[in-house]
């Protein structure tokens, strides 16, 4: 963090407001580590320093390798990044190449022929088996209010597409 | 012994392979 005045701020932050630099109070809960995670997390950090050079050349082989099939093509990367996250490797399926074969039977074959599992996005909110907020108490306030924060009153449909067809 | 294929390799083969077969059946159902 290069700006010191912030950086207090979060510690006070992250610590129920309370001031450890004198005028940088920022009043908040308790978002402190405990030390059984800070002893996980460096470790992590020691392995991630290994590991993120790795994921990033693979990522970059498996847009390369994506760039030279036919109706696929890998995301675009921004030059100013760096490094591109690698939580998960993701590329873009044209239907039309394949005379409108669907995403889910692409995935499927692709699966099939490679061994490894080809997934499409996480499940939108609006179709969550586990997001219902709606049915938590302390949001019983009106029935206006239950039925406005109730997920699957969304219509999205080009999110819906992108889960179903990630085209 | 066969050489050891590189997973970026297998993965252009694999798709232009269901590229071909996509074609091949369009053209067999016509």
């Amino acid at each position: 963090m290069q700006d010191e005045e912030h950086y207090w701020k979060v510690v006070s932050q992250r610590s129920c407001g309370r001031e450890f630099r004198p005028g940088f109070k920022e009043h908040s809960g308790n978002y402190r580590m405990t030390s059984f995670q800070a002893a996980i997390l460096r470790g992590q950090l020691a392995a991630l320093k290994e590991n993120a050079p790795v994921i990033d050349r693979n990522g970059l082989a498996l847009d390369g390798a994506i760039a030279e099939a036919p109706g696929v093509r890998p995301l675009r990367r921004n030059p100013h990044i760096n490094r591109q996250c690698g939580y998960a490797f993701v590329f873009l399926y044209d239907r039309a190449t394949f005379d409108g074969l669907s995403a889910a039977a692409f995935r499927q074959a692709l699966s099939a022929e490679t061994g490894v599992n080809f997934g499409t996005t996480y499940t939108p909110l609006s179709h969550s088996e586990v997001y219902y907020p709606q049915t938590k108490k302390r949001h019983h306030l009106s029935q206006s209010y239950l039925e406005a924060i109730t997920p699957s009153r969304w219509p999205l449909p080009v999110t819906e597409d992108l889960w179903q067809n990630a085209r | 012994m066969p050489a050891r294929r590189s997973a970026p390799g297998l993965l252009t083969e694999a798709i232009g392979k269901i590229y071909e077969q996509r074609k091949e059946l369009l053209k067999a159902e016509k």
